[in-house]
C-alpha cells in the first residue's frame, strides 16, 4: 500500500472512479524527482486550498508507464491536470509530454510544465507541445506559491 | 597520428614533362620531406585536399583551365591555411607573355616563382622555406582549435554550473522560506536576521549564475549570415524587462532616432540594450530621476549606438577595466551587481565584430556607444 497519505494511486476500480466522482477531487499526477520540488508542490497544492487527489512520479519511465496504462485500460480515468519537471531521470519532460500528446485517449489533459531552466528554447519548446503554462522553479518560497493560481486557472478551464 | 602529420608535411609535385618530376622528388627526398607525384592537375587537387605542406608545379601544367580550378580550391581553405605553391617557370628573356603569365600565377596566393633551370640547392632552400610557413599556418590552426574548445567548453561549464548549481540553491531558498513560515514565531530577532540574509543571498547567488550563463551563451553564434532584425524591437524587449526598474526609479528613455535593422540575433541585442539602460538607472545620481538617450547612427558601413545617461558618470581611469569580468568599482551595498553586465555586453558585440567602448566625465553622465554590422 501507499505509505504517503498524501499521495494516492489513480486506480481504474469502479467503485474508486464513483467516490471521486462524489467527492470532486481534482486528479493531479506530479512527475518530479527532486525532493525540496515535492515538498513545494504540497506546500503549494495545500496554500491554494487545492484539495487534489494526488499521484506521483519520480522519474520519466514511470511517467510513460502510466501513460501506457491509461491507453489500454478503458477504466483509467485521465487526469485534471498533470505538473511535469523537465529535468527528470531516464526520460525527460519533453518526451513524457509528447507521448501523452499522442495518447488516444488522454492527449488533451492540461499540462503545466515546471523547470529551473530560463532557456527560452524550453518554453517554446514546451508552448509546442502545447503546455498549458510554463513555470520557472522560483528560489523564493513565496514566489514558488504563484503556482498555485496556475493550478487553478489550468483546473478550471477544465 | 604519424601518418597524418606525414602527409601534412609532404611537398605534391606537379611536372608532367619527362623525368622533371622524379628529379624534383629525389631533390626534396634528400631533406628526409616525402613526395607525392601527381600525375595530372585532377589528382593534384586530390592531393592538396587529403593534405600537402606545399607544392611544386611547372608552369606549363597550369593551363587556364588548371588555374581556374584551382582557385576556388585555394579560396575556400579555413582561414589559418595558405598553402604555399612553388612555381618553375620557363626562363629566358622576360616576355609580354612571360610577365602576363606571372601575374596569372600570382592570383593563385602563396606563390613563389623560380626561374628554370634551378640548381637543386635553390629548390631546397624553396620547400624549406615553404615547410616552415606551413608549420606555422599548422600552429594557428591547433592554437584556434584550442580556441574553440576552450569556449565551448567555457559555454559547457556555464551551462552546467548555473543549472546544477541552482538545483540546491533553490533547496536553500525553499527551506529557509519554509522555517520563516512555520517556525519564525519560535526564533528571536537576530534569528530572523539570519534567515533574511540566507535570503537576500541565495538571491544574490540565483543572479549571479543568471549572468554567469548569458556570458558563456553570448560567444555562441551561428556561422551563417544573419537577416538583419529590427533594433526597435530588441529595445522592446529589454524595456519590457526593465518596467520595474523604470517605473521605480521615475527613469524617462528616449530613442532619438530611428532605430536601424542590424544583423545580430534579437536576444542578443536585447541583452546589449538591457545591460546598458539598466546600468544607466542602476548608476543615477542622488538628486535627478534618471534620464536615458538612445539613438543610432551609421558609420563605415556599421551602426553606431550611443546609450547616454545623466547618472554619476565613470572615472577616465576605469573605462577599459569596467568592461572586465567580476570588475566593480562600488561596493555592492551602494549598488548591486555582478560586475558581469559590460563584461556580457563587451563579448556579445565582439562575437559581431562590433566595439563598444564609453565616453564620460564624472558627474556628467556617461555615454555607452558601440557598433555593429548593418
Amino acid at each position: 500500500m501507499n505509505p504517503n497519505p498524501d499521495t494516492e494511486r489513480i486506480s481504474s476500480s469502479p467503485s474508486q472512479v464513483e467516490n471521486r466522482q462524489q467527492k470532486a477531487r481534482p486528479q493531479i499526477v506530479i512527475i518530479e524527482d527532486n525532493p525540496t520540488d515535492v515538498l513545494m508542490l504540497q506546500e503549494t497544492l495545500s496554500a491554494s486550498n487545492i484539495d487534489a487527489e494526488v499521484l506521483l512520479l519520480e522519474d520519466g519511465e514511470q511517467a510513460l508507464e502510466l501513460l501506457a496504462r491509461l491507453e489500454t485500460d478503458v477504466l483509467a480515468t485521465c487526469p485534471d491536470l498533470i505538473l511535469l519537471d523537465i529535468n527528470l531521470p531516464r526520460t525527460d519532460g519533453f518526451q513524457v509530454l509528447a507521448r501523452l500528446r499522442k495518447n488516444n485517449r488522454c492527449a488533451n489533459v492540461a499540462v503545466i510544465v515546471m523547470t529551473s531552466s530560463a532557456a527560452q528554447e524550453d518554453r517554446a519548446q514546451a508552448m509546442s507541445l502545447q503546455a498549458q503554462a510554463y513555470f520557472q522553479k522560483p528560489n523564493d518560497y513565496n514566489e514558488f506559491l504563484k503556482l498555485g493560481e496556475l493550478i487553478n486557472v489550468a483546473l478550471k478551464r477544465k | 597520428m604519424f601518418r597524418r602529420s606525414a602527409l601534412e608535411m609532404r611537398v605534391v609535385i606537379l611536372t608532367p614533362v619527362g623525368r622533371d618530376a622524379s628529379l624534383l622528388a629525389g631533390t626534396v627526398n634528400a631533406l628526409s620531406v616525402e613526395t607525392t607525384i601527381a600525375s595530372e592537375p585532377e589528382a593534384l587537387l586530390e592531393n592538396l585536399s587529403e593534405g600537402a605542406g606545399c607544392a611544386i608545379l611547372a608552369e606549363e601544367a597550369l593551363s587556364p583551365a588548371v588555374i581556374a580550378d584551382l582557385q576556388p580550391y585555394l579560396q575556400a581553405q579555413p582561414p589559418w591555411s595558405d598553402i604555399p605553391l612553388i612555381v618553375l617557370t620557363s626562363g629566358g628573356v622576360p616576355t609580354r607573355r612571360s610577365r602576363d603569365n606571372a601575374r596569372q600565377l600570382q592570383a593563385l596566393g602563396n606563390v613563389s616563382l623560380l626561374e628554370r633551370p634551378v640548381r637543386p640547392d635553390t629548390i631546397q632552400s624553396a620547400v624549406r622555406a615553404s615547410l616552415r610557413a606551413r608549420m606555422r599556418q599548422y600552429e594557428v590552426r591547433s592554437r584556434q582549435e584550442a580556441l574553440v574548445r576552450a569556449n565551448a567548453d567555457l559555454e559547457q561549464f556555464a551551462h552546467s554550473a548555473s543549472h546544477d548549481l541552482r538545483e540546491p540553491l533553490r533547496s536553500i531558498g525553499v527551506y529557509s522560506g519554509l522555517i520563516e513560515q512555520r517556525y519564525a514565531a519560535s526564533l528571536d530577532e537576530c534569528g530572523r536576521d539570519f534567515l533574511a540574509q540566507i535570503r537576500a543571498n541565495t538571491k544574490r547567488m540565483a543572479e549571479l549564475l543568471d549572468d554567469l550563463l548569458s556570458y558563456a551563451q553570448a560567444s555562441s553564434i551561428p556561422d551563417e549570415v544573419l537577416e538583419p532584425v529590427h533594433a526597435k524591437k530588441s529595445l522592446e524587449v529589454a524595456l519590457d524587462n526593465l518596467a520595474g526598474a523604470i517605473r521605480e526609479s521615475s527613469a524617462t528613455v528616449t530613442t532619438d532616432s530611428e532605430m536601424p535593422l542590424v544583423r545580430i540575433r534579437e536576444s542578443h541585442l536585447s541583452q546589449v540594450f538591457q545591460n546598458l539602460i539598466g546600468n544607466a538607472i542602476k548608476y543615477r545620481n542622488d538628486t535627478t530621476p534618471p534620464v536615458v538617450q538612445l539613438s543610432a547612427t551609421r558609420a563605415n558601413g556599421d551602426w553606431v549606438f550611443r546609450v547616454a545617461d545623466n547618472g554619476i558618470g565613470i572615472p577616465p581611469a576605469y573605462k577599459e577595466t569596467i568592461f572586465g569580468l567580476f570588475k566593480r568599482l562600488h561596493t555592492n551595498t551602494k549598488y548591486t551587481g555582478s560586475g558581469m553586465g559590460l563584461a556580457i555586453c563587451q563579448r556579445i558585440v565582439e562575437r559581431y565584430r562590433g566595439r563598444i567602448w564609453v565616453e564620460s566625465e564624472p558627474g556628467y553622465g556617461a555615454n555607452f556607444f558601440f557598433t555593429l554590422p548593418g
